[in-house]
């Protein structure tokens, strides 16, 4: 990464992070919450990947590897509670999520 | 130059992606926009020279992950309900918090860039150096990976499944 400086792919890991977080407070729908903790992870990988290239060792891309195939368990597990989910209530939505409510 | 035109356009696409995905109206256009966004981010990890995670995001998210999102939102429409993608009243917090977790990481990071150590090598190679890795320093967490993805496959394939009327 010759021309391009370690504080710009940050930033850009920054916005990644963010955009996952206003997508998860942002959203009524379970599968777009579920994709917006995807983006975060995105962001946070991003961040590792970086700094591992940045300062030359490997254990930051270690790392990554590490957090992706937690992210693929993590998916799957939340696919399928949001499918049991809709298969009991027929809908996705957060709000009427209430059942636990007293 | 080049490296820099190329870092700009794909943090371009990848930020309207991510963008996309989470303020599309539909859950389909979320779910397409996400398989942009991970295409995205393979190339970003090949401009940074990290082809191994470059291949591990190409196999599990765009290949594996997008595939299983699409497939479950075709499942859940099959039945029928709510194919939209409402805005909670929780929006405008959501906005506000963004917000100041950029300023903050903003501030940290300008800050924290100044004691990130050079690199004495650049990370050449990339592929071996990671298996290396995984197979001497990492290899029980390596291993312990294997075994947190069959609880996954085991425990997503018992939740969905039907229960039988009276086995």
């Amino acid at each position: 990464m010759p021309n391009v400086g370690l504080l710009e792919i940050l930033v850009l890991a920054a916005l990644l992070i963010v955009i996952g977080i206003y997508g998860i407070l942002s959203r009524k729908n379970l599968l777009t919450v579920l994709f917006a903790t995807e983006i975060l992870f995105s962001g946070i990988n991003l961040t590792f990947a970086s700094l591992s290239q940045a300062t030359g060792t490997i254990q930051g891309a270690t790392f990554v590897f590490f957090i992706m195939a937690i992210t693929a368990c993590e998916t799957v597990v939340m696919l399928s509670l949001v499918f049991v989910y809709f298969r009991v209530t027929q809908s996705t939505s957060i709000e009427k999520m209430d059942q636990l409510n007293g | 130059m080049l490296p820099t035109i190329a870092f700009y356009t794909i943090a371009f696409l990848l930020l309207c992606s991510s963008l996309l995905t989470v303020t599309s109206k539909t859950v389909v256009r979320s779910g397409v926009a996400l398989f942009f966004s991970f295409l995205s981010m393979v190339a970003l990890y090949l401009l940074l020279r990290l082809e191994f995670l470059a291949f591990v995001q190409l196999f599990i998210f765009v290949g594996a992950i997008s595939v299983l999102v699409l497939f479950s939102l075709m499942m859940m429409q099959e039945y029928g309900v709510q194919k939209t993608n409402p805005l909670s009243k929780f929006a405008g917090v959501g906005v506000m918090v963004a917000a100041f977790v950029f300023v903050g990481l903003f501030l940290f990071l300008r800050n924290f860039i100044s004691t990130v150590p050079a690199a004495t090598e650049p990370a050449t190679d990339s592929f071996s150096l990671v298996a290396t890795s995984l197979l001497t320093t990492y290899v029980f967490p390596f291993e312990l990976i294997s075994l947190v993805l069959l609880a996954a496959l085991i425990g997503a394939v018992v939740l969905v499944k039907k229960e039988e009327p009276d086995a």
